[in-house]
């Protein structure tokens, strides 16, 4: 038997009066890396925000380890395992980098297991400890987007959801984070990620989504989507 | 105009014919009163319907008329028309004094600054000597009355009274005509998404700020018609009540609807001048006044919560908006699963 | 390292400062202004406090709700008579009052019913709503119940007044701002909303004069708070400032409190009649007990707002809620208790803000909105939602208005009535200068 970790069914979603996901059916097997992929505008990560219940889901259902959790509430679906790391605003800016971690950890109780987490998170992230005590908003693109993905982490989540952590990073820290992502997996963490650099993302992926105007156009195993002769030319910017 | 403002409009309409039928004189008052803020509303409506800006000093505004106008003609004997239009220069300069520092703000710097200038110059009223024409707390006297030709107190009253009204229909008539020009519709721009009025090419400071200076200038307007009906003016009048009021007014019509303007305001006044003449029939445990304004509270409250869009709706302009680029859209290919039942 | 925009703000406010001393000589103004200075830092202190205590909660709704709340005022309003009505009606005559007495039951028992249904609901995850409201509105029962039988003294009316400011403005944000901000309203409807409040809240409290006035036939507007302070005077007499216990010089002949500050440190001694008579006439300095109450109060607040946002699991989510909501929400932080938190917090303050407004001046149901303006103008000096900024501008807004009123003063009697202009010339002149207020200073150095 498979062990779908999250699973959305006929996904239909949007903000407001705008729908912007038509039917999406989706799923994560257990401790994979699916990446979405998509032209801009597509939905890739409205279709993250309806599993989070930050977009408004107007029919189907969202899944998490067999619990229906549609329109739940963020912090509640956060405290089920569920770790995010947005595109934008992705840390607290006026926190330091300590207490974004700190906050990341909002859920666990015990103190001293807050600062052994803490300690993990810098082995991880060697680049974080020297800027402990900085303002998170004084950081650069790169560290920041470390630091949201350290704060994510620090929950222990089950699944962690990353919405286009490349974007707007120098090709350095691209091949960093990416690297971090197969890491976090390895340490057995479920993987959704949208990614707009379609090549780097899929190439590290398992599986991958296609989705164009709200609708999934193509979905298989990560290389198939990477040597398919059209779908690369014709959504993703992709050359032969 | 739409069903329910048709109605409401024949009602007020048909309760004021009930007052001129029992005494001419009180009904005149009511008329003046309407047309009085009648016009400060669609100022206001000028303002924040159209623009969305927060003005909550339009009380000062006003003041600014009522008494520019007022010393003008107690102590320079300046006749009728120059004391208006001198009214809404200076009133409008107030308003661009405010306006140059704040409406390139969030829109709280503008309510904050605005509230604060509106008792500023309620203040400043209140504390010119008492020796002078401004008369400090016991009020500005003196006012010569521009029909003051006519004998008959009647028909003086009568006269002022279709002047203000002829007045109004001015104003009503201009700020229409600039609602449905390109000015207007980028007006509304601005309000429903500053950001897209920018990138088009709309510089919105100068816009904000024009449709400011226009909307303290009629205030202005409104302020000089005060004057000039009570001939007596007193600081402690222009209290910031009024003002929300004025709110009342244009958020009971409806935003950027000119009609419903006036018709909310002509809802609020008739609902004040009936509840201070039934105080005199029921003994309730309470004060009218102050429950009057508990009332305007509540209803400022309750019509954001359950009818933001006012009695009267705004009315859609005549240009493809994006919900209907949308439909097109939609029907073009096949309906998605679900639909859009929200 | 000045910028040149402060520069010219700086020139603007001792323009503005100068600008009426041209109709009279300069040295004489100056000679009547230099020996009130000692006498003007003093004031600037209380009067700083007292702005402090308001504008603080503008600042803190406003990291959360982001927008200006206008009936901030009106909440202080209500504790201020939420206190000034224990401490007079709640024993009368050396009878308790029946009245407070079943409020106080009411409120205590209501309090009761409302932490047990949170505590049966609290499995589920719900009700942290109800546990804001149940703990304040127990407290209120509480302390009501202990002025009516134990007497109601200076912290017994502190804690009534921030209880019942709390819920009220905690009451506001669930029962209208909440309610409007799921209805997706915009900045300006949410402050037209909070006018709405403001007016309801105000007008309610008229409404309460006018019945007590007309069933009670009692005056409960535009009154005295009625508290027995204590006032004291400081000379300067060769270098030593001695502070003398004025009122205990009118009851005990032979021994008045006094304490001397010198350079041989600071001692506590007593000086007879004659010693008293002594002194100049003109004191140099002279304070009350409220000066001192609003400074410990300030003080215990600040420092414990201080150890909230820096050392507290919840301060911390607090202004990581500010930062970012729906990051917030992402770490798992309940994101409408902190918002709760914060109304409760906010309103807390207000109603003891109120208490001592009340206590400076007089109680009557305007007395918060015409404090509202005067903290708004130090809300945006300090940069709107900046803690520090507001602390700061507090005591600069007071300092301008204690020093323009000493300088209307020494022109003309008359013109201190003009005193309310001063911090609103100030607000405007930030507008124009630097409407980033005092917070965008401070961040330019970190």
């Amino acid at each position: 038997m498979t062990d779908k970790v999250i699973e959305t069914r006929k996904l239909v979603a949007g903000y407001g009066k705008m729908v912007i996901l038509h039917g999406i059916d989706f799923y994560v097997l257990r401790n994979e890396i699916v990446t979405v992929v998509g032209p801009n505008g597509s939905g890739k990560s409205t279709l993250l925000k309806a599993i989070l219940g930050i977009a408004k889901v107007i029919s189907g259902n969202v899944i998490y380890e067999g619990r229906d959790i549609t329109n739940e509430r963020l912090d509640r679906i956060s405290r089920m395992g569920v770790g995010y790391v947005p595109q934008t605003d992705n840390v607290f800016p006026n926190l330091t980098v300590r207490e974004n971690l700190e906050m990341g950890a909002y859920t666990i109780k015990d103190r001293n297991e807050v600062r052994k987490r803490i300690e993990e998170i810098f082995e991880i992230f060697p680049d974080l400890r020297a800027r402990e005590k900085q303002m998170a908003g004084n950081l650069s693109g790169g560290e920041r987007q470390m630091l949201a993905m350290a704060r994510a982490l620090m929950a222990k989540p089950k699944v962690m959801l990353l919405d286009e952590p490349t974007a707007a990073l120098s090709p350095k820290y691209v091949d960093l984070v990416l690297n971090k992502i197969k890491e976090i997996r390895d340490s057995g963490v479920t993987i959704v990620l949208v990614e707009q650099n379609a090549k780097k993302g899929l190439e590290i992926a398992d599986r991958g989504y296609v989705l164009v105007t709200g609708r999934v156009a193509y979905t298989g195993p990560a290389k198939e989507i990477l040597e398919h002769p059209e779908i690369g030319k014709l959504y993703l910017g992709l050359k032969k | 105009m739409d069903k329910v403002g048709l109605v409401l409009g024949i009602i007020v309409v048909a309760i004021i014919a009930v007052f001129a039928a029992i005494n001419v004189s009180y009904a005149l008052d009511l008329i003046f009163f309407i047309a009085f803020y009648a016009i400060a509303s669609l100022s206001l409506n000028l303002e924040y319907g159209y623009t969305g800006l927060s003005n909550f000093g339009k009380v000062g505004f006003i003041a600014v008329g009522a008494y520019i106008a007022g010393v003008l003609s107690a102590a320079f004997n300046v006749p009728f028309p120059l004391c208006v239009l001198a009214a809404a220069v200076a009133a409008a300069a107030v308003g661009a004094f405010v306006g140059i520092p704040t409406v390139k703000l969030r829109e709280d710097y503008l309510g904050m600054a605005t509230i604060i200038i509106g008792e500023m110059i309620r203040i400043l009223l209140r504390n010119t000597p008492t020796n002078s024409v401004w008369g400090g707390v016991f009020g500005l006297r003196g006012i010569k009355p521009p029909f003051a030709f006519i004998k008959d107190p009647l028909a003086r009253q009568f006269a002022y009274v279709g002047l203000s009204v002829f007045l109004f229909g001015l104003v009503y008539w201009l700020i229409e005509r600039w609602g449905n020009s390109p000015l207007g519709r980028v007006l509304k721009a601005i309000r429903d998404d500053e950001l897209a009025a920018k990138s088009v090419g709309k510089f919105t400071y100068r816009y904000k700020l024009l449709s400011l200076t226009l909307g303290s200038a009629i205030a202005g307007i409104a302020g000089a018609l005060y004057a000039f009906y009570f001939l007596y003016l007193n600081p402690d009048t222009f209290i910031p009540l009024i003002t929300f009021m004025i709110w009342v007014m244009v958020i009971i019509g409806g935003m950027a609807n000119n009609a419903g303007v006036v018709l909310g305001t002509a809802i609020v006044i008739l609902i004040n001048r009936i509840t201070q003449i039934a105080k005199d029939y029921i003994k309730l445990p309470l004060e009218p006044n102050y429950f009057q304004a508990m009332l305007v509270g509540l209803l400022i409250i309750l019509f954001l919560m359950f009818r933001p869009q006012g009695l009267v709706p705004e009315k859609p302009v005549n240009t493809p908006s994006w919900e209907v680029l949308e439909k097109a859209e939609e029907e073009g290919r096949a309906k998605p699963p679900g639909g859009e039942e929200q | 390292m000045l910028k040149k925009r402060e520069v010219s703000l700086l020139l603007m406010m001792l323009l503005l400062l100068q600008s009426p001393l041209y109709a009279v000589s300069i040295n004489e103004i100056f000679s009547k202004v230099v020996p009130q200075i000692p006498q003007i830092f003093l004031d600037t202190v209380m009067l700083g406090n007292l702005y402090f205590l308001i504008a603080i909660g503008i600042t803190l709704t406003f990291t959360v709700a982001k927008f200006a709340n206008f009936a901030h005022g009106d909440v202080a309003t209500v504790g201020a008579y939420a206190a000034y009505l224990l401490y007079n009606f709640a024993v009368i005559g050396g009878v308790v009052n029946g009245l407070a007495v079943e409020l106080g039951y009411i409120s205590t028992i209501g309090g009761l019913i409302i932490l047990s249904i949170w505590y049966i609901l609290r499995r589920r995850g719900y009700g942290n709503t109800l546990l804001a409201l149940g703990i304040p509105i127990f407290l209120t029962g509480l302390t009501v119940l202990y002025g009516c039988y134990v007497g109601a003294n200076l912290v017994d009316l502190i804690i009534v007044a921030a209880t019942t400011s709390a819920v009220t403005s905690l009451l506001s944000y669930l029962l209208v701002y909440k309610p409007l901000k799921t209805r997706n309203a915009s900045l300006v409807q949410l402050m037209v909303a909070s006018i709405g409040v403001a007016l309801f809240i105000r007008y309610a409290l008229y409404e309460m004069t006018w019945y007590s006035r007309t069933y009670f036939n009692t005056e409960i507007a535009y009154q005295n708070f009625g508290m027995p302070m204590t006032s004291y005077q400081g000379w300067f007499i060769n270098g030593t400032l001695v502070i003398v216990n004025a009122t205990a010089a009118l009851y005990f002949m032979n021994k008045i409190p006094a304490i001397k500050i010198g350079a041989g440190g600071i001692k506590l001694t007593s000086l007879s009649v004659e010693e008293y008579y002594k002194l100049p006439p003109q004191p140099n300095i002279s304070f009350t007990d409220l000066y001192i109450w609003s400074t410990i109060t300030v003080i215990v607040i600040v420092l414990g707002l201080m150890l909230l946002f820096k050392k507290t699991k919840i301060g911390k989510a607090w202004r990581a809620v500010a930062d970012n909501p729906i990051l917030a929400a992402a770490c798992g932080i309940d994101v409408e208790s902190v918002i709760n938190l914060a109304w409760l917090v906010a309103g807390a303050l207000a109603g003891i803000g109120g208490l001592f407004w009340a206590i400076r001046t007089q109680i009557y149901p305007e007395l918060g909105w015409m404090v509202l303006l005067n903290a708004f103008a130090v809300a945006v000096l300090g940069g709107l939602g900046s803690f520090w900024g507001t602390f700061a501008a507090s005591y600069i807004l007071a300092f301008a208005e204690q020093l323009g009123v000493s300088i209307l003063a020494a022109i003309n009697p008359q013109f201190t009535g003009y005193r309310f202009l001063i911090p609103f010339s100030v607000f405007l002149l930030v507008l124009y200068v630097k409407p980033e207020g005092l917070a965008s200073i401070k961040k330019r150095k970190a």
